[in-house]
């Protein structure tokens, strides 16, 4: 539905000129809800706007729907006012001197072809249905709660069945509890009505949690793209691996490789890996191991478990977290259904699992960036 | 509770403004200068002699002078000045002429003596000369007062003479095939109708006319040129520039002097016509009440009527001089070609505001 | 970083109890407002109530003592020709506001909002009609569109249309309009600059057209900003005396200051009449400033959080030529053809209209003849440090001003900020003989008469308004949270408004002190009462050389005093690109 080839927007800051977005192109297929995944100025926000039509490409070609809505280089370039997309901002924009219903029916009545207010009304009232929101729709716009303002806004993105939705991070100015249930129900929406959608968002449970396809983004590039499940346990690429998760990152060089696995010697213990193919005894290796993925007893299980001591507990209800001290790295490791915790001291032994260890060799990584895993990640 | 009290911090600077405004008020308007004393010390400076003046001159040291005269010549007099009395620094404040008795009087009211000699035209000086802020004094080298003109004694110092005549642009006038006028009477022609200036609010012009032809006849001239619908313009510079700019080609009150010299700057686009008889008027000098350098101030007032004096002003500025040892611009003075029409100089301020008020209701002016 | 605190919100701490102790009074925060909330109260209080005293009494500064009268209301309006005075005001006045306010919000708009073009050659051609001293302004007009004679008028005819009579109703609102939009755009670019772009890429993704989008969200959200400047520019020009006496009375259309002016002339002055409609526009202004509060105050107020703002460009396509054409067009007729009839005017040793004769008599003598001037370089010199003051001085209070309005709680904010706007209705000439009367006649332990100081506090009186109107704008898009995180940090009150508040207010600071500055150095009808030796100022030259010396040289002189102050204005603006963040 939408295909971007080779677009290219340039930043023209006051010292500095860099490309917001270098080249990408990317297909988002028909009725799939694609979320665009990255650090604050990745150019996420600004393909979005390209799509949109809210930005001018410098370069590059981008269709929707079949028809070329960009390309400067034919000088080609459709207005976002006649391009059939839908936004939800992040600030809602909302606008204040309208009730909602005028909010609503706005896109009806102020596009071409006008509709009728008289057949816009029970037009835009069904979109107030379809979020639930019919009761307030006579009230003036600001007076609603920042979660109903943007169940607003997707109403009005919605009303005129636009055959593209794009939402600009649309959750982050809303509470933590409010999230959750927005972001289900945009999922819901959207699938209900199949519309292709484009989403955009720096926090990787709302990508994971309802994409269909997560496209990783840095400066201005695709790094990686992927189903939910692939991106997060096996990430061809050093810069995913870090973005996604709270992962335990070590170095190691490879041993030897057999049909089994290779074993690659970090530091002072070696571990098995079978997800590495083609290694070659010598190679430089990423390892990274999600906390869940690690095996931690208070006895030795195996000649491989590797001690350690607890140095850090906290309790989440659902599970536990430790920082587990093993020589001079500390790891971090999550274990579930835990009945008693460990606390500051104790000692431990950890098996990490050869299977879900996600090994990237030294060349893969796309961007080569040393951005630290971030908890959270940034605004 | 905290309201009330950032309550009060806002109330308070407002009553107390009211307070100190009501204070002022209260205060003010019994303000009297209050220098009895200084009776005496006058009549010591009165009788000094020059030598003797400008010795005591030189150690006040500075002298304040307000005065009406354009900016370009305040500093070439005060420089000639300087030439005989060079340890006399002379500040100058400049000033309009109807802004010169609301300034001083105001100033002597608030205590402030900053002035020691005033001099601006008669009307202005008349009504400081009234409300008694001023020094009676006659100047050592005191030209009489032409004939007829009166003023009272120690405030007979003039500085000059202002006439008025009728300015045009004679190129234009002669595109449009126009006669060019000769009078204020041709003005009236209603050929001229919305083609010439006037300014409103020349007093000393019209008080000239009602000495000269009488009140009804003075009176009756100024309706007829107001119903030719004149342009209000109170400029001089604006009424002659707009002479210059052919639009509107006359203009019925411009001062001699200075129709004279813009005259050879442009002399195909300004003309100007002297009048018989030519309405003029005194610019007069005297020294200011409670000045605060009294010597210095009487050496000045003796200086400029002197014939020094006298022949600077006319050099530097182009005025004219009462003195007869005194030559002046012949194209702007010629009492044998133009008889001067004298207005009074010591108009009683009543009267003043009465002949105001006939001009803009006869010219139909604000 | 989950530590051990749970995730849900936690209650708010109980605040500890206020101690009421005297210890509060020497707060920086509250001191710095006290003594800010003063000075504003002073200064404004000292002319209103000035002209609220002489229209009580008779003979205010006269001769003889005064008693209390209403006369002087009963005598004023009930005058000949009074109705036809307010009918002429109020025309003007309105005309110029709706005008002004058009014009100076388009180019707001285009320079702030959009991508046209020769946007930087915009900024500051929009500001150049305000550096223009006013007499200058209005005379270079009066020549140019003379009807007769008049250079655009021969143009005019040239093309086949009709000529414009400058002389005439239309005429003064005309040259007034063109002089004051500069404050109008400068308070259009202040609103522009706030608004969430969002708002109207929200109606363009709905399918609605650049245009309807113009239309429908941003003039609506523009409509509070546009109100309050109209109103603004209402009040400014009923007070202003330059256009009424110089084009207004040759062309017979009198209004309140042409009443005022004949009042002075006669002697005493009659400050009985002045002070009457002189409370008269302040009665119409304070009316007029209470309704916009309160159309103002039921619209909602964009915020800048920090999270999802944008105030960037709109793409307008091809439009965008159109509005290169609007700069270009306002920039030859606002500011170029006043100044090039300057320029003329100034190198002809008397004045002729342009002409291919009066080309052989150009010279530079009346250049040289102000470089000559003794008393020039004094007053360029008393007019810089008096405008430089009270740029400073108003850009400081405004902004602790706007504070206490935007940000407290306090009572009587309402009352103050009403107090630190009023001065705009005071006519100039009131507002100098206000200052002169109360400094001559109040017992202060100090002496500002003669001195620069009482030319700084007119200045900053007359200013001070407008300084509010940038500034208060600005303050309210700040959200509190951004100066509660910096006391949260530690950051005393203080520190917190200089590091927070100043730099995020940066382009507003930036245009009060310019505005101010410039406004100070062009000021002349205040400080005509004000002026003594030694304190002249370029205005007071530039007055006197109008009413007694030669135009030409007048207007050299302006050349110059345009020249200077732009290059002022421009040195200004790159000074503080160093400082606070930038804007659009």
């Amino acid at each position: 539905m939408i295909k971007l080839t080779g677009v290219v927007k340039r930043y023209r800051g006051r010292s500095v000129t860099a490309n917001a977005v270098d080249g990408i192109d990317l297909d988002i297929p028909e009725g799939k809800l694609v979320t665009l995944l990255g650090p604050s100025g990745c150019g996420k926000t600004t393909t979005l706007r390209l799509i949109a039509g809210l930005e001018r490409a410098d370069s590059g070609v981008i269709e929707i729907g079949g028809q070329v809505v960009s390309d400067p280089a034919r000088r080609i370039y459709v207005g976002p006012h006649r391009r059939p997309i839908g936004i939800v901002f992040q600030s809602y924009a909302i606008w204040p001197h309208m009730t909602v219903l005028q909010n609503v029916m706005f896109p009806l009545v102020a596009s071409r072809p006008r509709t009728p207010k008289d057949k816009a009304r029970p037009l835009a009232m069904a979109a107030l249905d379809s979020v639930g929101l019919t009761e307030f729709a006579d009230r003036p716009a600001p007076a609603l709660s920042g979660g109903q303002q943007q169940r607003v806004a997707l109403a009005r993105a919605l009303v005129r069945q636009p055959k593209v939705l794009l939402l600009d991070e649309p959750l982050s100015n809303l509470d933590k509890g409010l999230r959750g249930r927005m972001r289900d129900e945009i999922r819901e929406v959207q699938q209900r009505l199949g519309i292709t959608t484009v989403f955009v968002t720096h926090d990787q449970d709302e990508a994971l949690a309802i994409s269909d396809d997560v496209v990783v983004m840095n400066t201005g590039n695709v790094v990686e793209r992927g189903l939910p499940q692939a991106i997060y346990t096996s990430p061809q690429d050093e810069f995913t691996a870090r973005f996604l998760g709270l992962s335990n990152n070590l170095r190691g060089v490879v041993e030897s490789a057999g049909r089994n696995g290779a074993l690659v010697n970090c530091g002072k213990r070696s571990l098995l890996c079978r997800g590495l193919a083609n290694a070659a005894p010598g190679d430089e290796v990423s390892l990274f191991m999600r906390p869940e993925s690690f095996r931690l007893s208070r006895r030795r299980h195996s000649d491989d478990a590797w001690p350690g001591t607890v140095v850090f507990s906290i309790y989440h209800g659902d599970c536990w977290d430790y920082h587990v001290r093993v020589d001079e790295d500390v790891l971090k490791v999550r274990v579930y259904q835990e009945k008693i915790g460990l606390s500051h001291g104790d000692a431990v032994f950890l098996e990490p699992d050869a299977d879900s260890t996600i090994v990237i060799t030294g060349d893969r990584s796309a961007t080569g960036s040393d951005q630290p895993a971030p908890d959270h990640a940034e605004v | 509770m905290r309201r009330r009290r950032r309550l009060s911090s806002v109330l308070l600077p407002v009553g107390l403004a009211g307070v100190l405004l009501g204070a002022a008020a209260c205060g003010s308007s019994g303000g009297d200068s209050g220098a009895a004393a200084a009776n005496s010390e006058n009549s010591s400076f009165d009788s000094m002699t020059t030598q003797e003046l400008a010795a005591q001159a030189a150690k006040e040291g500075s002298l304040t002078w307000y005065t009406t005269f354009a900016d370009d010549d305040v500093q070439p007099m005060v420089a000639a000045f300087n030439k005989t009395y060079p340890n006399i620094k002379v500040n100058a404040l400049r000033l309009s002429a109807d802004k010169i008795p609301q300034r001083i009087i105001t100033e002597q009211r608030g205590g402030k003596h900053n002035a020691d000699v005033v001099s601006g035209d008669s009307p202005q000086v008349a009504q400081l000369l009234q409300a008694g802020a001023l020094q009676p004094y006659t100047p050592k080298d005191l030209a009489p007062l032409p004939g007829g003109l009166d003023l009272p004694e120690g405030y007979e110092g003039v500085i000059y003479i202002v006439t008025t005549a009728v300015g045009y642009n004679p190129k234009v006038v002669k595109q449009k095939g126009l006669p060019a006028p000769t009078s204020w009477e041709d003005l009236t022609n209603p050929v001229w109708k919305g083609q010439f200036s006037i300014d409103p609010g020349a007093v000393n012009w019209y008080d000239s006319l009602v000495q000269s032809m009488g009140h009804d006849k003075a009176l009756d001239l100024l309706k007829r040129l107001g119903d030719n619908q004149p342009r209000f313009v109170e400029s001089h510079t604006q009424a002659l520039t707009q002479v210059q700019a052919g639009e509107p080609i006359a203009a019925a009150t411009i001062y001699g002097y200075k129709a004279a010299s813009e005259k050879k700057k442009t002399p195909d686009a300004v003309e100007f016509v002297n009048s018989d008889p030519l309405p003029s008027s005194l610019t007069l000098v005297d020294v200011v009440k409670d000045a605060p350098h009294p010597a210095a101030a009487r050496l000045f007032t003796d200086w400029i009527v002197s014939k020094d004096g006298q022949t600077a002003v006319v050099d530097i500025t182009n005025h004219t001089s009462i003195r007869p040892d005194v030559k002046n611009d012949p194209t702007v003075w010629n009492e044998q070609k133009w008889p001067p029409a004298w207005g009074k100089p010591n108009l009683p301020s009543a009267e003043y505001n009465a002949e105001l008020a006939e001009m803009k209701s006869a010219l139909h002016a604000p | 970083m989950a530590l051990l605190v749970d995730e849900t919100a936690t209650a708010p701490a109980e605040a500890p109890p206020r101690r009421r102790d005297w210890r509060q009074l020497l707060d920086p925060r509250y001191l710095t407002l006290a003594v800010a909330a003063l000075v504003v109260a002073y200064l404004a209080l000292v002319p209103i109530g000035t002209m609220v005293y002489s229209s009580l009494r008779t003979n205010f500064l006269g001769l003889g003592p005064g008693t209390w009268t209403f006369r002087n209301y009963i005598d004023t309006f009930t005058s000949d020709g009074f109705g036809t005075l307010v009918l002429n005001s109020f025309v003007y006045a309105g005309a110029t506001a709706i005008v002004c306010t058009v014009i100076g919000f388009l180019l707001a708009w285009l320079v702030a909002r959009t991508n046209t073009p020769g946007k930087g050659f915009a900024r500051v051609a929009a500001l150049v009609p305000l550096i223009v001293p006013g007499i200058l302004n209005t005379v270079a007009w009066s020549l140019l569109l003379s009807p007769q004679r008049g250079t655009a008028n021969a143009g005019l005819r040239h093309l086949g249309l009709p000529a414009f009579n400058v002389f005439s109703l239309h005429g003064m609102i005309f040259v007034q309009s063109m002089h004051v939009v500069p404050i109008a755009y400068l308070m259009g670019v202040a609103a522009f600059a706030s608004m969430d772009s969002s708002l109207e890429e929200a109606s363009l993704a709905s399918g609605a057209s650049p245009w309807t989008t113009f239309r429908v969200i941003t003039l609506r959200m523009a409509r509070p900003a546009m109100l309050s400047a109209g109103l603004l520019m209402f009040i400014q020009t009923i007070s202003t005396f330059e256009v009424p006496q110089l084009i207004g009375v040759p062309g017979r259309r009198f209004v309140f200051v042409s009443r005022i002016y004949s009042a002075l002339q006669t002697f005493p002055p009659d400050y009985g009449t002045v002070g009457c409609i002189g409370i008269f526009v302040l009665v119409i202004a304070a009316v007029g400033l209470w309704m916009s509060r309160r159309m103002s105050a039921t619209t909602a107020v964009q915020t800048i959080t920090g999270k999802g703002f944008r105030a960037t460009g709109q793409d307008i396509g091809k439009w965008r030529w159109a509005g290169f054409a609007f700069f270009v067009l306002f920039f030859l007729v606002a500011v170029a053809l006043p100044i090039l009839m300057l320029i003329w005017s100034s190198l002809l040793p008397g004045f002729q209209q342009p002409s291919a004769e009066a080309l052989h008599h150009l010279t530079f003598s009346n250049y040289a003849e102000i470089f000559r001037r003794p008393g020039l370089v004094n007053s360029v010199k008393n007019s810089f440090i008096t405008a430089v003051a009270a740029g400073v001085i108003v850009t400081v209070l405004a902004a602790l001003v706007a504070y206490i309005t935007v940000k407290t709680r306090l009572r009587g904010r309402g009352l103050l900020d009403g107090l630190a706007t009023v001065p705009i209705a005071v006519p100039s000439v009131v507002m100098g003989v206000g200052i002169l009367y109360w400094y001559l006649a109040a017992p202060l332990p100090f002496h500002l008469y003669g001195t620069l100081a009482i030319l700084i506090v007119a200045f900053v009186t007359i200013t001070l308004p407008y300084g509010m109107r940038y500034i208060v704008p600005g303050m309210a898009q700040i959200k509190d949270e951004l100066e509660e995180a910096a006391t949260a940090s530690g950051a005393g009150w203080w520190q917190a408004f200089r590091r927070i508040f100043v730099p995020l207010l940066m382009p507003s600071l930036l245009a009060a002190f310019l505005y101010a500055m410039i406004v100070s150095f062009r000021e002349v009808s205040a400080a005509i009462f004000l002026y003594s030796s030694g304190t002249e100022v370029v205005s007071i030259q530039i007055f006197d050389l109008f009413s007694n010396g030669s135009y030409p040289v007048v207007a050299a002189l302006g050349v110059v005093l345009v020249l200077f102050l732009s290059i002022l204005a421009g040195g200004v603006r790159l000074l503080t690109r160093r400082f606070g963040i930038r804007n659009g």
